[in-house]
């Protein structure tokens, strides 16, 4: 028993190094939009403007509880320097398009169907949102999603426009 | 049962030898319904009260143990 | 004694959990579940007396699981069993040494009923469940408690705790008129430990080992002769595997036990399933099952009277050396929300299948067919 506690304990402590971190310049990324007539996506051109970056999979439970508070935070924004993007991981396109034919969707829809963006942000978990700065910096990551979780991004969101404004 | 211990462990440490590290976004095939420990719980549950009920043996198929009332 | 441990189906609840713990269900879910159980008769040649008839079982269960706030959820499982048929009272040796039976004559009718309410929260990494269980039948009372708890670690694997207790009451019916024991008390404790491993991104490897103790009347009330320990352990190791595999747009879930008891008993236990999705909507599963146990080290081919009451004997099929066979298929249907499940099993047992069988076949061994029908709804 002892040894089998032992065998627990050094997987415990095996978690892969984090490396991308709060405060930290947001990786560059070219997605193709998942969405059709829309251009592909890059995060330089959200510079300037607070962006709330989502990367989610159409396999994911919690996902189908953050798209709906996603579209209503979008609607919140749209007269204010916000930009939502939803990254795709999924591997197959039609996957992510049926999730996205669930939902209303009004916001950007990327797909990046090597996971080399998710890579460079070391996304945790699915989901994983980021809040990216209006100079590109990372200012707040969050990983999984539950009720009552947009709350606190709102408030985030709130803050950084403050901020810019002074 | 000393023999039994032994076998779980090296079966567990062979397990987490072969291991590779599987990224969050890497998870599609594990997040299959198909490939949950259950697939449906209430036909386990029907099949377990069965041969709990009709066999001698119980216990070890899932985490929190049980017990039988049949013999 | 036909009596079921609720115990067992309502803690089936903690092994549904997804490979991760700390994450709740997104979405209600309302199943109700038919199912029709019933066993083959017996040989006439090998009943002595009473009915050749034996058990059938109509069950009906429903069962909602819903989330609560954002850290909570609910499970809530009732079921009804409909019985009927004749059980084994006693084995005798027949003039060649062949055992044969003596059967209840009158078919017994009972009617079980069961409630599993379960409580879980889910923390980031963790999640802790309570679960509360009643059954009531004419003879046989229980009422259980279960508490289970998951510990996600390095995203890479899952640790498992259970505790689980049940305390049983029997009063046999009839009691008076066939000199059985009138009234019984049975407690269970039963302490488990899980591991589960992603292997790679198609694969990952569940193992569990559960010890359970059992104390007080563990006998059979209904047999002529039947005097078992007042004390039981029971040791269960088990490992499950599920591959997926691409090429054939599949999963493969391998499962095997290894179980030894305080009476002697040991058994493995093996079983494949295939989960074959034909399209979005279709799904067929065929499966396997092959069961065999050791018999009871007091376990007897036919019943000795000669021997005092308080020395241990029992001539139960279900103590003896024996294996089993189970073959059977699943279809699931899914639209939109909806899913239609379909099954049927077959299972057949023998002393000649097993790997350390009783000397001779016990005739009450069975064989029966097991057909369900499911309707599921996530909203």
């Amino acid at each position: 028993m002892k040894r089998f506690l032992l065998v627990a304990l050094l997987l415990a402590n095996a978690n892969y190094a984090r490396s991308l971190g709060v405060g930290e310049t947001a990786p560059e990324f070219e997605l193709p939009s998942l969405l059709p007539d829309r251009e592909d996506l890059t995060i330089s051109k959200t510079r300037g403007i607070i962006t709330y970056l989502d990367f989610w999979a159409s396999w994911c439970g919690p996902c189908n509880i953050s798209f709906p508070e996603m579209i209503e935070l979008k609607d919140e924004f749209k007269n204010q320097p916000v930009e939502v993007i939803a990254i795709s991981v999924d591997k197959k396109r039609e996957l992510a398009r049926r999730f996205l034919g669930r939902h209303r969707i009004n916001f950007k829809v990327a797909i990046d169907v090597t996971g080399n963006t998710a890579e460079a942000f070391d996304v945790p978990g699915m989901p994983t949102s980021f809040i990216i700065d209006s100079k590109g910096k990372i200012y707040s990551e969050h990983e999984g999603f539950r009720k009552g979780d947009m709350k606190k991004i709102r408030e985030k969101i709130k803050t950084l426009l403050i901020a810019d404004q002074t | 049962m000393n023999y039994l211990k032994q076998l779980i462990l090296s079966c567990a440490t062979v397990v987490v030898m072969g291991c590779e590290t599987v990224a969050p976004w890497d998870r599609e095939v594990l997040a299959r319904p198909e490939m949950q420990l259950s697939t449906d719980p209430m036909g386990d549950a029907l099949f377990e009260q069965v041969y709990l009920s009709k066999e001698a043996s119980a216990g070890g198929y899932k985490t929190a143990g049980g017990g039988c009332g049949c013999n | 004694m036909k009596k079921i441990d609720p115990l067992l189906a309502l803690t089936t609840a903690a092994l549904s959990l997804p490979v991760f713990a700390g994450n709740p269900p997104t979405e209600k879910e309302i199943s109700l579940r038919a199912s029709s159980y019933k066993e083959d008769d017996i040989s006439k040649t090998s009943v002595l007396s009473g009915s050749p008839e034996r058990y059938k079982i109509d069950k009906t269960h429903f069962r909602l699981l819903t989330p609560i706030g954002s850290n909570w959820s609910t499970e809530i499982n009732t079921s009804q069993e409909v019985m009927s048929g004749a059980s084994p009272w006693g084995t005798f040796s027949g003039s060649d040494e062949q055992p044969s039976l003596i059967m209840s004559g009158a078919t017994i009718k009972d009617k079980r009923t069961e409630v599993g309410v379960s409580i879980t929260n889910y923390q980031d990494n963790a999640s802790y469940g309570v679960t509360l269980g009643t059954s009531h039948e004419d003879d046989y009372k229980s009422r259980s408690i279960g508490l289970s708890a998951g510990w996600d670690l390095n995203n890479m694997s899952t640790l498992g705790i259970g505790f689980s207790f049940s305390d049983d009451d029997i009063e046999p019916t009839d009691a008076k008129k066939f000199g059985r024991i009138q009234q019984a008390k049975k407690q269970t404790r039963s302490f488990s430990v899980s591991w589960t491993q992603i292997i790679n991104a198609n694969s990952l490897l569940f193992s569990g080992l559960t010890y359970t103790n059992k104390e007080g009347f563990l006998s059979d009330p209904y047999k002529l002769r039947d005097t078992r320990p007042d004390k039981k352990s029971e040791w269960a190791a088990s490992l499950k595997y599920r591959i997926f595999i691409d090429s054939k747009n599949a999963a493969l879930h391998l499962n095997y036990r290894l179980y030894n008891d305080g009476f002697g008993i040991n058994s493995h236990t093996v079983n494949a399933e295939w989960h074959q999705n034909i399209s979005l909507r279709w799904k067929i599963s065929p499966r396997i099952r092959y069961y065999s146990q050791s018999q009871a080290d007091f376990y007897l081919d036919a019943d000795d009277f000669s021997l005092p009451k308080t020395v241990n004997q029992s001539s139960d099929h279900r103590l003896s050396g024996y294996g089993a066979i189970t073959a059977g298929i699943q279809a699931n249907y899914e639209l939109s929300g909806w899913k239609i499940k379909v099954g049927f099993d077959r299972y057949i047992s023998d002393n000649h299948y097993g790997h350390d069988s009783s000397r001779y076949s016990h005739p009450a061994l069975l064989d029966f067919n097991l057909t369900s029908l499911g309707i599921e709804y996530k909203f």
